[in-house]
């Protein structure tokens, strides 16, 4: 773990060297230092609403995290266990799979106007099919011979449901979950630049019109800091939990 | 008593099973004897309610199906999420913690109560799944060869585990095998299958025992009356 680590900081550094020596040979406004960068992330930070944008970017990427994944799991598994559901479900799976998040969130602020709900709405939306589908392959895969312990001990619906069918989706629920956090809020930048007044896909807009490229790197590099540390000290740790039998 | 009584059973409109009719009562173990792939394994899943697509009946205490009921499977079919413990405490009715670790305590399992299934043998794994099947005391237990692909000495010291537990816990035991060494030594019936449908083709009374040199001796007067029987013919 400590050498994983060791591995991990030594490629950081040396990206940072390559990008400095680069910047400074370019020397241009457009493509500043790391140094000039941090400088900036630390002013937004202190002097600035950095922190406050951030909270308000991660309050909604958590709010559609949560529903994305409760809605997807709900009807991957409903899918997954029931031919009837799948065949019924399986062309609107489809549709939401290929529609542009672009046209739903435009929808969406169409048709329920610039509000909070629409915007967390619209991402919701564009995740749930990719969870459904991970989730119904999982359910797929599900190991009937295992199942049948239930039959033949008579185990109740809970039991049977929490101790055997649940743990084999696990690892399932594990990938979604991952790839959920990292596409959801990479959809909540679009939306918030689309149309909404504060969070940190705003903030990139303004320095956009601003061609402030350090603001916008600063910003950046302060909320892929707190996705990496979710990542790393919530999701990988469940995962590890559920999956330490294996 | 547990009555089978099976017209039969067809599998891609080919008859698999048929008219296979027998009783058995408790505290006694009859083993099916056939060639392979004749439908041993479908006939205990038939029995244990997993397979309900056939025409017959089969019955325990004039009941449907068996409410308590035991099977140890030919592949142990632990899962592999849950500890020794809580594998045996999933499918035990009173949940009573100190039974599990007492019957484990008598398998040599103690040390491993804890362990995740992938870090047991296959002979500890057939322990634990000879301990979940008698955990409720079943009226019924049934065994799909549980002691195949084991070694010799472990899969003798597993069948006189097995048989101390079902002289504990008298249960009706119905015993599907392909080791006729394997019937003589715990069973105190032998049921011989045929094959392409099955049916009973041959039916031995045996007193049970671990001596060798008997077990040799019934197995020779049983295939030198009939060289075939362990291919599902009599001729």
């Amino acid at each position: 773990m400590q050498k994983l680590f060791n591995y991990k900081f030594f490629t950081l550094i040396n990206i940072i060297i390559i990008w400095q020596a680069i910047a400074v040979m370019a020397n241009s406004s457009d493509f500043p230092t790391p140094i000039n960068v941090i400088v900036s992330l630390y002013y937004h930070t202190v002097e600035d609403e950095l922190l406050f944008h951030l909270g308000v970017t991660l309050y909604r990427v958590f709010v559609a995290f949560i529903f994305a994944m409760t809605i997807g799991i709900f009807f991957g598994i409903l899918m997954g266990k029931y031919k009837k559901v799948d065949k019924n479900l399986d062309s609107l799976l489809t549709l939401g799979l290929n529609m542009p998040a672009l046209v739903t969130i435009i929808l969406c602020y169409i048709w329920f106007g610039l509000t909070d709900a629409a915007a967390i709405f619209a991402v919701i939306i564009n995740k749930v099919p990719t969870v459904i589908v991970t989730i119904r392959e999982g359910c797929k895969a599900v190991n009937k011979e295992l199942m049948e312990i239930s039959k033949v001990y008579k185990l109740s619906k809970y039991d049977t449901f929490s101790k055997i069918y649940l743990p084999q989706i696990y690892p399932y629920i594990m990938v979604s979950a991952r790839s959920g956090l990292s596409l959801i809020w990479k959809i909540v930048l679009v939306v918030e630049l689309l149309g909404r007044s504060s969070g940190v896909g705003f903030q990139l807009s303004m320095f956009f019109q601003f061609f402030d490229i350090t603001s916008i790197l600063a910003y950046s590099f302060a909320f892929i800091i707190v996705i990496l540390i979710i990542e790393n000290f919530i999701l990988q740790p469940v995962e590890k939990k559920v999956t330490e039998w294996r | 008593m547990l009555k089978v009584n099976l017209q039969s059973k067809s599998f891609k409109k080919q008859n698999i099973l048929e008219n296979i009719n027998f009783d058995v009562k408790s505290s006694e173990i009859t083993s099916i004897i056939g060639p392979s792939g004749c439908g041993k394994t479908t006939l205990l899943r038939i029995i244990a309610s997993l397979d309900e697509n056939y025409i017959g009946s089969v019955s325990f205490n004039d009941n449907d199906s068996i409410e308590n009921l035991g099977f140890i499977f030919q592949d142990s079919r632990l899962l592999p999420w849950l500890s020794v413990k809580e594998n045996i405490l999933l499918v035990s009715k009173n949940k009573d913690e100190k039974k599990i670790e007492e019957l484990l305590c008598i398998v040599g399992l103690k040390e491993h109560m804890y362990s995740y299934i992938k870090e047991l043998s296959g002979g500890m794994k057939r322990r634990v799944s000879i301990v979940r099947a008698f955990i409720n005391s079943p009226d019924v237990l049934l065994l799909d060869e549980p002691f195949i692909s084991l070694d010799q000495p472990t899969a003798q010291v597993l069948r006189k585990l097995f048989f101390k537990f079902f002289s504990d816990y008298s249960p009706i035991g119905l015993f599907v095998t392909h080791d006729l060494d394997e019937a003589l030594a715990i069973s105190s019936r032998i049921l011989f299958l045929s094959s392409n449908p099955s049916t009973i083709i041959y039916e031995y009374k045996n007193e049970p025992t671990f001596d060798k040199v008997e077990i040799a001796l019934k197995r020779d007067k049983i295939l030198g009356d009939y060289p075939s029987i362990l291919s599902g013919s009599l001729s």
